[in-house]
């Protein structure tokens, strides 16, 4: 046999005598374009973002954040579920309403996508973004700190306590990591990184890296399926063995860490989940799945995890922490992302209610 | 061309490559939504391409090997073996003695041999698609082939 020319004839039989279905209309494949380039944006930066009408009265978010020392309880079914929440201040961290950016009670020019908080420290990203970059702004406890253009598309990281900022950055045909350093108002260094793997030049493939982590004095972590790296501005860059553990728990939650959002304190975490189980969310097979729900517990104490059970249908995207004991959720109750809401939480309390934004009717 | 356009000149081309890979209709058709969903996020990218099926190409088949990964290291690692797939759905047809076997090989190497043999595909265009060298080509088809070869022979030595 002629295995060449066997196996040419036999996927070519297989190829001609398949019926094809007939295409889906475009619109509907561009509609889910749009909705996965929203939420890719919002899910990876855990950040907050609030759009249109906020119909905040219809919103039945349950309020049962479960006693700390209490064993972890079922989620309530959604029949359950009270059908409002009381309304509390509102946000005490930047947020985006209607596009616009609020921060320590002022707006900011221009049409903002995202912002994420974390002490005092806040990146916000603008609507300008094209395939490979876009313009971030960094605040300091609301005082603006600058406006940085042609930031690479991947998400901003920052530190765990806010001290540090890291992201890729274009400068004409070359590419570099940054780190940016909140407490001197100042970029603390920068390293020229390959545009193939880190500035995501090309059609996504198994070379491409991403941005991982900062510390609070500037290291930075990030790779990908092939390498992983580790830089500290005035050092050089060494290679590390790709994280073989990245998406496993750590044993300090039942989920990756990496999806974990830490109080200031590092007493709590918090984190979404697919209410069918314990996997993050954003790991389902499905991408449109909406059945999620909001966790959070001391690290290794899975005797204090409480659990916040959303409405059918609904989404939860973003986690950022106001307090050592409070933290911000945004909540959306449509499934096209249209509509979204702050949720404020208390580890202390064991409550939420809802954070009125200004331009909520 | 607009993206509609291409979406409907394309549809089939791209369904028949994306079932030969999955040998299921249901995995053949979200790969090729997949595919497209992500061709209109860099479609300014696809469109002034040289070649926008060789682009679209890359993407499914990118997509069709990272769909394929274990989600615990989907993130992280390179999979040297991906798990098997399981049997194609087309009903028997004693015409077809590799196709079944061409449908259990690990992803990579069908792939490859998808590539080569139904896309007649050059090695370098094969490693431009899989964003690998050539030599990894060469390695991963000579392997596909011989593990062909070795089930064929044993298929043989069953019915005879």
């Amino acid at each position: 046999m002629n295995l060449d020319q066997t196996l040419t004839d036999e996927l070519r039989t297989v190829a001609t005598e398949l019926r094809t279905p007939p295409p889906p209309p475009a619109a509907e494949l561009v509609r889910l374009a749009e909705r996965q380039r929203t939420r890719a944006r919002l899910r990876a930066a855990g950040i907050a973002v609030v759009a249109a009408a906020a119909v905040v009265t219809a919103l039945a978010l349950g309020g049962q954040l479960g006693k700390p020392d209490a064993a972890p309880s079922p989620a309530p079914r959604p029949t359950d579920l009270p059908t409002a929440l009381p309304t509390g201040d509102p946000p005490a961290i930047p947020f985006i309403e209607n596009d616009r950016l609020h921060v320590a009670g002022r707006v900011q020019p221009g049409s903002w996508v995202a912002v994420q908080t974390r002490e005092g420290s806040s990146v916000a990203y603008l609507d300008d973004a094209n395939d490979l970059t876009q313009t971030i702004a960094l605040f300091d406890d609301g005082d603006p700190l600058g406006r940085f253009t042609d930031v690479s598309t991947q998400v901003v990281v920052l530190s765990p306590h806010g001290a540090r900022a890291a992201w890729v950055e274009r400068d004409g045909s070359r590419w570099f990591l940054v780190v940016y350093d909140f407490q001197t108002h100042r970029e603390q260094g920068r390293l020229a990184v390959d545009a193939r793997t880190m500035g995501h030049v090309g059609v996504e493939n198994e070379g491409w890296e991403s941005l991982g982590s900062v510390d609070d004095t500037g290291t930075v972590r990030w790779g990908g399926v092939l390498q992983g790296h580790v830089w500290t501005p005035d050092g050089e860059p060494q290679d590390t063995a790709p994280d073989a553990d990245a998406g496993t728990p750590s044993g300090r939650f039942p989920v990756d860490e990496g999806v974990v959002s830490l109080s200031p304190d590092g007493a709590w975490g918090a984190w979404t989940v697919d209410r069918t189980g314990d996997r993050p969310q954003g790991t389902t097979d499905t991408p449109d799945q909406y059945d999620v729900e909001v966790a959070a517990q001391r690290p290794g104490q899975p005797g204090t995890r409480i659990r916040l059970p959303l409405p059918r249908d609904s989404n939860a995207s973003g986690i950022d922490w106001e307090t050592t004991g409070t933290f911000l959720v945004t909540v959306f109750d449509d499934p096209t992302g249209v509509s979204w809401h702050y949720v404020r939480c208390s580890v202390v309390t064991r409550d939420c209610e809802l954070a009125p934004t200004s331009e909520a009717p | 061309m607009s993206y509609e356009d291409y979406v409907a000149a394309r549809w089939s081309a791209l369904y028949r490559t994306a079932y030969l890979l999955t040998s299921s209709h249901a995995d053949a058709e979200d790969l090729v939504q997949t595919t497209l969903v992500k061709a209109y996020l860099s479609w300014a990218k696809v469109s002034s391409a040289a070649s926008p099926d060789a682009y679209v190409r890359r993407i499914l088949t990118n997509a069709f090997l990272s769909g394929r990964r274990p989600l615990r290291v989907a993130r992280e690692r390179l999979v040297e073996q991906a798990p098997e797939i399981e049997a194609p759905e087309t009903p028997y047809d004693e015409r077809l003695v590799l196709w079944p076997h061409i449908a259990s090989l690990p992803a990579r190497q069908r792939a490859v041999v998808v590539l080569r043999y139904y896309e007649d595909l050059s090695e370098q265009q094969i490693a431009d698609a899989l964003g690998c060298s050539t030599g990894t080509v060469k390695s991963t088809a000579s392997d596909a082939l011989r593990s062909l070869r070795t089930r064929l022979g044993q298929q043989e030595g069953a019915t005879s």
